[in-house]
């Protein structure tokens, strides 16, 4: 299309800024003119574009860029006239022009195709003829084209320029609304703007007039102006805090030194703790000199804050009784203080504890399953378990004889136990019979009457039993200690009988009413007992030991002789026929301890079984006899057997002797031996018998028979020497 | 039996015919002076001088109103002591050694007493002299000289006595005064009554014997004491028999039945 596209541009170019819109209307009047002048003017075309072609070196057309340049200054010279031409015309009449220019050119093309269709020879003049007044119109067509193109621009041009004014106003009108808004904005934000001087709090109108020195209030200013009376407030509030801002300096400054002075006093008082602590280590030797020992007891007491409460009340009530009345008693607690504090762990350790724990347990069931055995045994040994400190107590006897009492507290059952201890001060021969005296099993049997210590005294206790499966704690006796009901009572523990109470409490006031008699039975059944076990190492040798306020008594001359003396048990003691209305007396019973005396005259021998009550020498022992002589003799068929008897079981309390009496059974021994010798001398002569009588009479008696018993003489008068009756 | 004679002793009697219960009680001898025997019945109280001895079963003597007691003394002396006025109106002295037990005639005014020398002496009331004396173990039907010779149970019923202690137990004819039978009981006896056709004793051995005139022995009934020192017996009833024996325990056996111990009673 370079081809018309040249000519177009060639015919119409027109000034320089309108050149594209130009050619494009250039190139779409004469593509349209050409498009229908086509298939007849192609000859023409190729002739116009040879002809536009120096009009196309003239103007430049677009696609020709190389050629623009050398157009671009063409244009500038270039001038039309159309231009003053269209101020001047009238455009309708140039659109009726066009129309008719145009009516024409079609009917000269329709008249040269017609010609031309007829014949080419003799039509070519018209035909020329035609074509140039084609030509023509084509000027004209031409021209009017550029009065368009000049009309059109001109408009357009005028537009651009009101468009342009009002584009001005617009951007003005534009800017000044901005510069409202921003105006209006600014001074909203004045209006709003909320100083900060309105969250101070000012002092009250009143007290600012009052307060503030007049060159800064200015009253005569202020009242009247607000700002001034702000302003005015606001000065003085600015000085006050500034005064106030100095006063806070010199205070902080103040507070430290005084924080420096009391750091200097806290490390001199530090520093005094050790001083004293070396004051008190070296006053020990003199608290020893003074026997003082004050530092001794200090730590006893420390210790005996982890006692559990019953040992505690214990340890308090038998330390101010060993003060105030018995310097003989001692007190101290033995054990390891650290399981003490350890059993009160705090809840959190002993939470992660049993979570350990269950997570152990767990794993060892799954590892071996413990037997029920072992865990019964475990669950038993839990459940007596004692807590780790005990209170001993030591008791001094005159001889230098020891009693050394340790008792335990067993914290689930909550009863207290005691073991017994004895050390003497010489050591003794131990008499074969004498094994049981001193045995700590037996030691403090019965201090008061009835308390065996076998069973425990917390009712509470049996159903504990129950569960583990343990029968009676007298089996555990030998390893826990004996629970004697007097225990309980030194701890303070009170359990009524057959009442299992919720908790009982260790209770001071019966601890302190318990505390002297029990300490007297202690001491009272050490001393019976040791004077036992002297008397049982010499009648075991045959001697009857009597001393010498006791010889008024006896005769100076007794011929029975004691030949043997030994401990038997119990059953042994039971299995014995003249024993029986003892024991249905309930004086025998399996606490007690029994002896067989053997004591013997020619042929006369006496058993004398002998039940010995633990509260010797309160409690009389009791003695069964038997003669053997001409006959088995008792007391059921021989009344003076029974006389003999009652001597030593009844009248027993002319044989104790000085006091306190622990005299009693080798007493009651000799008269027996006395007895015997007055039954068998006056037994009267049987004459149906040869020889003298076995025993003649050397005892010097009133009258051989008294009474419907017809007894004979055993009472032994002092100083006279002659046995009567009672 | 354990009890010391400090505390007194207790001896039941059957209630005589003319009054009601009556019972002594063997006080505490008190030296210096004797002991004493106090006595009650329903009526009133009275304390009485005694001496230490046997108390006899007090029998309404002839005139039904006079009551008095014949005491055995311990120092061989057989007093009788009036109750209503508490004085001793006789003392028969003969005995060699204290005596133990005495014993009344029915029909005559005569005390049996029989103490520890052996003898069995009658002494006749309105005179206060003795009438006749039985040495007992000079009899060789029925002394035991290993045992003794003391004559500690005395039983008598119109013309019969059975008498026994050392001596075995035996029944005699006063008139002939011979031992017509010995009762074949080797413990010695302490307390023996006639009841009926029988003889009741009890002695050393806890047993009551029920013996016959003839000399069986016609039951040996078990009591609780191992030895029997007394019995007594409610005879005026015969629908309501009861025997009652006490001996050296704490237990005094009632009888209903003489074949068997019916209960026993206790001092608490």
């Amino acid at each position: 299309m370079a081809g018309p596209l040249g000519s177009a541009c060639s015919s119409g170019s027109l000034s320089l800024p309108l050149r594209a819109g130009l050619c494009c209307s250039v190139t779409s009047l004469p593509g349209g003119a050409e498009a229908r002048a086509r298939p007849a003017g192609s000859t023409m075309s190729s002739e116009s574009s040879k002809k536009r072609k120096p009009k196309v070196i003239r103007t430049d057309g677009v696609p020709a860029e190389g050629k623009r340049g050398k157009g671009d200054t063409d244009q500038d010279v270039r001038y039309y006239s159309e231009e003053s031409e269209v101020d001047l015309r009238d455009p309708i009449k140039d659109y009726e022009l066009y129309r008719e220019t145009c009516q024409e050119l079609q009917r000269l093309m329709a008249e040269i195709q017609e010609l031309k269709s007829r014949g080419i020879k003799e039509n070519a003049s018209e035909i020329d003829e035609r074509r140039v007044q084609s030509c023509v119109h084509f000027m004209t067509l031409k021209k009017l084209n550029r009065l368009a193109h000049i009309r059109l621009k001109k408009g357009r041009d005028q537009t651009h320029e009101a468009k342009q004014k009002v584009d001005a106003y617009h951007l003005q009108l534009q800017n000044l609304l901005y510069e409202v808004m921003h105006l209006q904005k600014e001074i909203t934000k004045c209006l709003e703007f909320k100083s900060k001087h309105e969250e101070i709090e000012l002092v009250s109108l009143e007290e600012f007039y009052k307060e503030a020195p007049p060159e800064i209030s200015r009253p005569a200013i202020t009242l009247n102006e607000p700002h001034q009376q702000t302003l005015a407030r606001l000065d003085w509030e600015l000085e006050q805090r500034k005064r106030l801002a100095e006063k806070y300096k010199e205070c902080l400054t103040s507070k430290e030194k005084i924080l420096k002075e009391i750091e200097v006093k806290k490390e001199y008082l530090s520093s005094l703790q050790p001083r004293l602590n070396s004051i008190m280590q070296a006053s020990l030797p003199v608290q020893e000199y003074l026997f003082m020992p004050f530092d001794q007891a200090h730590k006893q007491y420390e210790t005996a804050r982890h006692l559990p409460p019953p040992l505690y009340v214990l340890f308090v009530q038998a330390s101010a009784y060993g003060q105030a009345c018995d310097k003989k008693l001692v007190v101290a607690i033995e054990g390891s203080v650290e399981e003490a504090k350890a059993l009160y762990k705090p809840p959190e350790d002993s939470q992660d504890d049993e979570s350990d724990s269950d997570a152990e347990e767990e794993q060892t069931t799954k590892r071996r399953r413990p037997t029920l055995g072992v865990q019964l045994d475990d669950k038993r040994k839990e459940m007596l378990k004692r807590h780790p400190l005990s209170v001993t107590l030591d008791l001094k006897c005159k001889d230098e004889n020891v009693l050394h009492l340790t008792f335990y507290y067993l914290m689930n059952l909550n009863v207290m136990t005691v073991k017994a201890k004895v050390t003497t001060a010489v050591e003794m021969t131990t008499a074969i019979s004498a094994g049981d005296l001193l045995s700590p099993d037996s030691l403090l049997n019965c201090l008061y009457p009835g308390d065996h210590g076998r069973k425990t005294p917390n009712p509470a206790n049996q159903f504990q039993f129950d569960k583990v499966g343990i029968l009676t704690l007298s089996d555990y006796v030998t390893e826990l200690g004996h629970p004697y009901v007097w225990v309980q009572k030194l701890g303070g523990l009170h359990f009524p009988k057959d009442q299992p109470q919720h908790t009982v409490a260790a209770d001071n006031s019966l601890s302190a009413s318990h505390m002297e008699l029990t300490v007297k039975l202690l001491r009272s059944r050490l001393q019976s007992r040791l004077a036992l076990h002297k008397q049982f190492a010499s009648l075991e040798h045959g001697v009857v030991p009597v001393s010498s306020e006791c010889q008024q008594l006896f005769p100076t001359k007794i011929v029975s002789r004691l030949v043997k003396w030994t401990a038997i048990p119990y059953e042994d003691y039971a299995e014995l026929p003249y024993t029986k209305d003892v024991i249905e007396a309930g004086l025998a019973e399996d606490t007690h301890l029994y002896y067989m005396a053997l004591i013997e005259r020619g042929t006369a021998k006496l058993q004398a079984a002998v039940v010995l009550n633990p509260g010797y020498s309160t409690l009389p022992p009791v003695f069964s006899l038997c003669l053997n002589w001409k006959g088995e003799r008792n007391s059921s068929n021989d009344d003076n057997i029974r006389a003999m008897e009652s001597e030593v079981n009844v009248y027993y309390k002319e044989l104790w002797g000085p006091k306190p009496g622990y005299q009693l059974l080798t007493n009651q021994l000799q008269r027996l031996c006395m007895v015997l010798d007055v039954y068998l001398e006056t037994e009267p002569h049987d004459p149906s018998v040869e020889g003298p009588k076995e025993f003649p009479q050397e005892k010097m008696c009133l009258r051989l028979v008294r009474g419907p018993l017809r007894l004979k003489p055993f009472k032994f008068n002092y100083p006279q020497g002659f046995f009567s009756h009672r | 039996p354990r009890n010391p004679p400090q505390s007194p002793v207790l001896e039941f009697w059957d209630p005589p015919q003319r009054f009601g219960g009556f019972w002594g009680v063997l006080g505490p001898p008190r030296p210096p002076n004797p002991p004493q025997i106090s006595g009650w019945f329903w009526g009133y109280f009275g304390v009485f001088w005694g001496v230490l001895g046997c108390l006899g079963p007090p029998r309404p003597p002839n005139p039904p109103q006079d009551q008095w007691v014949a005491l055995a003394g311990g120092d061989g002396a057989v007093r009788v002591l009036d109750l209503e006025s508490g004085a001793f109106t006789a003392e028969l002295r003969g005995h060699q050694d204290l005596v133990h037990v005495v014993a009344l005639r029915e029909q005559l005014p005569q005390v049996l007493s029989g103490g520890e020398d052996g003898t069995v002496r009658l002494w006749d009331l309105r005179t206060g002299s003795q009438v006749q004396l039985i040495e007992v173990h000079k009899y060789q039907e029925c002394s035991r000289p290993q045992l003794g010779k003391w004559i500690r149970c005395l039983a008598t019923e119109s013309d019969w006595m059975v008498c026994g202690g050392g001596p075995a137990l035996t029944l005699w004819h006063l008139r002939s005064v011979t031992p017509t039978t010995v009762f074949p009981l080797a413990p010695p006896q302490h307390h023996a009554l006639f009841h009926q056709d029988m003889v009741l004793s009890g002695g050393v051995g806890p047993a009551l014997h029920l013996l016959q005139l003839n000399g069986d022995v016609r039951g040996r009934v078990p009591v609780s004491p191992p030895a029997l020192r007394s019995l007594c017996l409610h005879p005026r009833s015969p629908e309501h028999q009861v025997l009652t024996v006490g001996g050296n325990s704490p237990k005094i056996d009632v009888f209903t039945n003489l074949g068997y111990r019916a209960f026993s009673l206790t001092f608490t």
